[in-house]
């Protein structure tokens, strides 16, 4: 029935036969796209892009969800409440859903970043044929407008729903009809003004900069979108009612923030709040232009973007980090085939989209994570902390940065950059203890040692030179102490083993990965000030350090000596309890 | 009759052909030789429209093909250097892509693409991505999407790549059926022995200029060759191979 009533309509809107021959290359193309676009946020490559997108997806609405579901509750008792708690609760969480919004979408944005737009491969194998480029990047900007409306969809409505039921049990805040027409509107909004704003700033800067330049603003924006995420829930709650209070007044010290214009949408649409008129006029109008914006950048200089690709050498990426980071390993790694494997990761890591981003990931959650520990004392203090001496909110900044980079390049390095290539290690068959020192180097080298060599260049400026670099010695030490830990069962070559799904070594590892977390943002920086109140503790207390990593070194080296390095996924082997053999 | 008048083409100022010029008539293969970096790649890129040329014209039946370059496109069958795909696609799905951009109705298209696959030994591997498929596969199906349309004219950048030694036979047998049939075709390899047997006429391209361009009888005989290496030896090798090739073997056992 809809292939017939899409004939139909062909027939009668595109009368041409190449009208109706360049709509059906659209509609292929545009299949296709989403198709890639689905590829592209793949973390490993062998993973089912459809089943991963639902998950992603399904893990994306879930925050929404459980804002909304408890409301049904809470506002039931709340029906004596006075009207303007209501009124400040209410705008409080319709905030929260349209930042979260954004947010998301903005991280859907960065993950699907390379297929937004054609490529040098898109170029290659469609170029040839008889497709005008224009109607390449149409179908790319369809696909990816598809995928940005179903992701905003998924994570608006449900939530809509339960929110707009719950809504419509008080009589102040809204009917159902209107709090769900107001959220859908207001949230889906926000997710397009982002999506689309990020596409087209992501176009701009290709015409304007090149690939190369957009390449490393996806970096930044994956990275200050994680921040972003985690910060809004940890921080929203106590800075909403001041944002809430200033909207109601009509003040317009938050007016620039694009979330405000779009919860002025949804009070104007919920409760017909015409106070923030103003806003609202901005976010339907941000909100057109960037859509005007995204088709104008995207559609008009496609074929000479599409000619430039072809015409521009592809330069490799991070050509400074790996030339510094193969003089580093000639001057410290003295084994050939170490220093080869770590030279090969530095390069990985840098030259690999998939990789940064996770690891950008990884640190996103560390600095939101560090910032936490900040702002109790700040809130208590009145914003004058005490930086003149080593304090425990001072010392965990460091210690959770080189938690969640020992772990995060941990993750990374089981995430193989080109499988197929591997057989280079296959064939020069590096010992498992080799792999474990390279993945150590690795570890170290871009984890924990250049966030010590920060971290003592900033302590030197706010504590005496002593404190200082005991600190950097302590966190250098129990970094390393970390890495032994992270390595413990390690026996792969970084980037070169095949990707086992960490379901389940997720659940039954969470627990200490969470209680390891604590330990290194609350107790070990107690343990550090303690230790820094006198040269001799300071010196004990890295002493020891240094003696249990050398005992679990030792220990490890030990253990390995008769292994072999991992490459493939172990296939499960299933175990039967032969009942009937015992009972006889 | 697709013929390449003084073309050149530079990238950001870096000529990577100078002043080509070429002709291939309907019915005959013309070989396309050079070392690496001569320039037969952006040749060959610049005769299937992907790249534009910074001077000069191709034109097809003496036509330029740029102002109508869908229409010039829409008769140019080509095989890549690189087997470039998109790997998470499966062969048929790929093949339906490509003959559905070139506007082949889905009846045909679904008989053509299961006859192709049959012809080219893949009816079994239907159900695998092409991330999957060896490199001799790939080039199958690009071989296949080659021919989906029926192209006038056939653009092959180093197709036996790959492929084994029974399919580099019946390749040769298929570019001699479509010069046949009245195919235009240009066959850009390295294959000497390959480009002698089934090419009409060569050129040789050398630093991105055309330092030969005619028969193969002809060119032995200019040259006095026996053999068409002989002929490009002579003409686009600038190193010394024996000397290169000694030290080569022995530089690890120094």
């Amino acid at each position: 029935m809809t292939s017939y009533i899409g004939a139909v309509l062909e027939r009668l809107f595109l009368t041409r036969p190449e009208h109706r021959h360049e709509w059906h290359q659209f509609r292929l193309l545009s299949r296709d796209s989403v198709r890639r676009l689905l590829d592209s946020i793949l973390v490993s490559r062998d993973a089912d892009p459809m089943l991963f997108a639902l998950w992603f997806t399904a893990l994306a609405m879930t925050p929404p969800m459980l804002v909304a579901v408890p409301k049904i509750i809470q506002y039931y008792f709340l029906q004596r409440a006075p009207a303007a708690m209501v009124l400040q609760i209410a705008t409080a969480e319709r905030a929260f859903f349209v930042l979260y919004g954004m947010l998301a979408t903005a991280l859907l944005a960065a993950l699907t970043w390379d297929a937004l737009f054609p490529d040098r491969q898109d170029q290659e194998i469609v170029g040839a044929l008889p497709v005008r480029p224009r109607t390449l990047a149409s179908a790319r900007l369809a696909a990816a407008l598809t995928v940005g409306t179903a992701f905003a969809a998924a994570i608006s409505l449900p939530a809509a729903f339960i929110y707009s039921a719950a809504s419509s049990s008080h009589p102040l805040i809204g009917s159902f009809p209107r709090v769900f027409a107001a959220h859908v509107t207001a949230t889906m909004m926000a997710c397009a003004c982002t999506f689309l704003g990020l596409m087209s700033l992501r176009a701009l800067v290709v015409i304007c900069a090149g690939e190369r330049a957009a390449d490393r603003l996806a970096l930044i924006l994956q990275f200050v979108t994680v921040v972003m995420l985690v910060e809004t829930f940890l921080f929203l709650p106590s800075v909403l009612p001041n944002i809430i209070t200033a909207m109601q007044q009509g003040q317009a010290s938050y007016g620039w923030a694009p979330p405000v214009w779009f919860t002025a949408l949804f009070l104007w649409m919920a409760e017909g709040s015409s106070v923030l008129g103003a806003h609202v006029t901005k976010a339907l109008a941000v909100t057109a232009t960037v859509t005007v914006l995204v088709v104008i950048v995207s559609l008009a200089p496609a074929a000479w973007v599409g000619r430039r690709v072809l015409e521009v050498r592809a330069l490799g990426r991070a050509s400074a980090v790996a030339t510094l980071a193969r003089s580093i390993a000639v001057m410290f790694v003295r084994r050939p085939v170490v220093r080869s494997m770590f030279v090969f990761g530095v390069a990985s890591l840098a030259r690999s989209r998939r990789h940064t981003i996770q690891l950008a990931t990884y640190l996103g959650m560390a600095i939101a994570l560090a910032v936490l520990k900040l702002i109790p004392p700040l809130l208590k203090l009145r914003g004058n902390l005490d930086l003149d001496e080593p304090r425990t909110y001072t010392l965990a900044l460091p210690l959770v940065l080189i938690f969640f980079a020992v772990f995060g390049l941990r993750a990374a390095f089981q995430i193989p950059t080109e499988l197929d290539a591997n057989w280079v290690f296959r064939l020069a068959q590096p010992t498992v203890r080799d792999a474990v020192r390279a993945s150590r180097w690795l570890i170290l080298m871009l984890g924990v040692v250049p966030i010590s060599i920060v971290w003592l260049l900033v302590t030197l400026t706010m504590w005496p030179v002593k404190a200082a670099i005991g600190a950097t010695l302590l966190d250098l030490t129990i970094g390393m102490l970390l890495t032994e830990l992270a390595l413990s069962n390690w026996t792969k070559i970084p980037f070169a083993s095949a990707h086992e799904p960490a379901t389940e070594t997720l659940k039954s590892k969470a627990a200490w990965y969470v209680t390891a977390l604590l330990m290194y943002q609350f107790i070990v920086p107690e343990v550090q000030v303690r230790a820094l109140q006198s040269w001799r503790t300071t010196v004990t207390q890295i002493a020891t350090l240094a003696v249990l990593v050398i005992a679990l070194r030792v220990w490890r080296s030990h253990t390995l000596r008769t292994r072999t390095p991992t490459f493939d996924v172990a296939t499960s082997e299933t175990t039967t309890l032969n009942l009937s053999e015992a009972l006889s | 009759m697709l013929d390449v008048i003084d073309v050149s083409k530079s990238y950001r100022g870096v000529a990577a052909v100078r002043m080509l010029s070429l002709s291939a008539r309907r019915g005959q293969v013309v070989g396309l030789l050079g070392p690496n970096g001569s320039g037969k790649s952006t040749t060959v890129k610049m005769l299937v429209g992907l790249l534009r040329p910074s001077r000069g014209q191709i034109q097809w039946n003496g036509e330029d093909i740029q102002p109508q370059l869908l229409d010039y496109q829409r008769l140019v069958g080509y095989v890549p250097e690189e087997p470039r795909l998109y790997a998470y696609l499966k062969a048929p799905e790929y093949l339906e892509l490509v003959g559905g951009l070139r506007g082949i109705e889905h009846r045909t298209l679904t008989q053509r693409i299961t006859r192709y696959l049959e012809l080219f030994g893949l009816e079994h591997d239907t159900e695998a991505p092409l991330s999957a498929f060896s490199k001799g596969m790939r080039q199958k199906v690009l071989l296949s999407a080659a021919l989906l349309h029926d192209p006038e004219i056939v653009v092959l950048d180093e197709p036996s790549s790959g492929l084994d030694v029974a399919f580099t036979l019946i390749l040769r047998r298929l570019v001699m059926t479509l010069a046949a049939r009245g195919r235009t075709i240009i066959y850009s390899s390295h294959e000497m022995d390959m480009v002698e047997k089934i090419c009409n006429d060569v050129v040789i391209l050398h630093k991105g200029n055309v330092v030969a361009h005619d028969s193969v009888t002809k060119l032995r005989e200019l040259v006095h060759a026996a053999s068409l290496e002989d002929v490009f030896a002579a003409l686009a090798v600038d190193q010394d191979v024996d000397r290169i090739g000694s030290e080569l073997a022995t530089v690890a056992a120094q």
